[in-house]
């Protein structure tokens, strides 16, 4: 085991304790938003301690910068800008900026692929009717 | 998933509790919910709505899982900060 490698039920119970504080601070926030706070706060501690990856349906949650639990609507704004998702923290004004380009990029590779394989379709198609009719195809 | 096994490694926040037993007779029998934890404490949020600080260290606790097991523990095997919990080892008293 690596050092500081913590044995894989441990790193478990981290992980489900995480998803448990953040799924509390959603349900608490309406109500007690300082209660919200401070299981952000919670759970980062635990994923720092073991290691663990805050997923990332979390991740974009709380603040970089003064750790508070972020509600888009109530507490931050979620706006695109220049190729980037911007949140902004209206607890301290902190505005954190989440870059696309890796999903730009797929949906431009998609479509290079998507018309790529179009033409080879179609050219399978002219060669089974190339093969079918003989030459009269491939003349053209 | 909290089970009684590893209940006392495991999230105590959002947990339904009583107080079984406890050196300080005021707090016996008060039931609620955990609203937070620190070292050497659990809040509970009773009832009726108020909140009380107590002392882990005092106390024998009954939880509820959140598949309704009720699990009884020492409020002794608790004591450690909430993310130290995890790795902390459990002897019986």
């Amino acid at each position: 085991m690596r050092r500081g490698k913590r044995p894989r039920w441990m790193l478990k119970i981290a992980e489900e304790r995480i998803d448990i504080l953040f799924r509390m601070a959603d349900r608490e926030f309406s109500a007690n938003p300082h209660r919200s706070h401070r299981y952000t706060e919670l759970a980062r501690n635990i994923a720092m301690k073991y290691r663990v990856r805050i997923p990332r349906e979390w991740r974009r949650r709380f603040c970089r910068k003064c750790y508070s639990f972020l509600k888009p609507g109530a507490n931050c704004t979620v706006r695109i800008a220049d190729g980037k998702v911007n949140f902004r923290c209206h607890e301290c004004g902190h505005i954190m900026r989440f870059p696309y380009i890796r999903e730009k990029k797929d949906r431009r590779r998609n479509k290079i692929e998507s018309h790529t394989t179009k033409e080879g379709t179609d050219e399978q198609i002219t060669v089974g009717a190339h093969n079918k009719c003989g030459e009269s195809q491939s003349d053209r | 998933m909290i089970t009684p096994r590893n209940i006392f490694r495991h999230e105590l926040i959002g947990l339904s509790v009583r107080i079984a037993r406890s050196v300080h007779r005021d707090i016996q029998g008060i039931s609620g919910r955990v609203v937070d934890e620190t070292r050497n404490t659990l809040r509970i949020e009773m009832d009726d709505g108020r909140e009380i600080t107590v002392p882990k260290g005092i106390a024998v606790f009954h939880f509820r899982t959140p598949q309704g097991e009720l699990v009884e523990i020492d409020g002794r095997a608790l004591v450690a900060r909430p993310e130290e919990r995890i790795k902390k080892k459990f002897r019986k008293p």
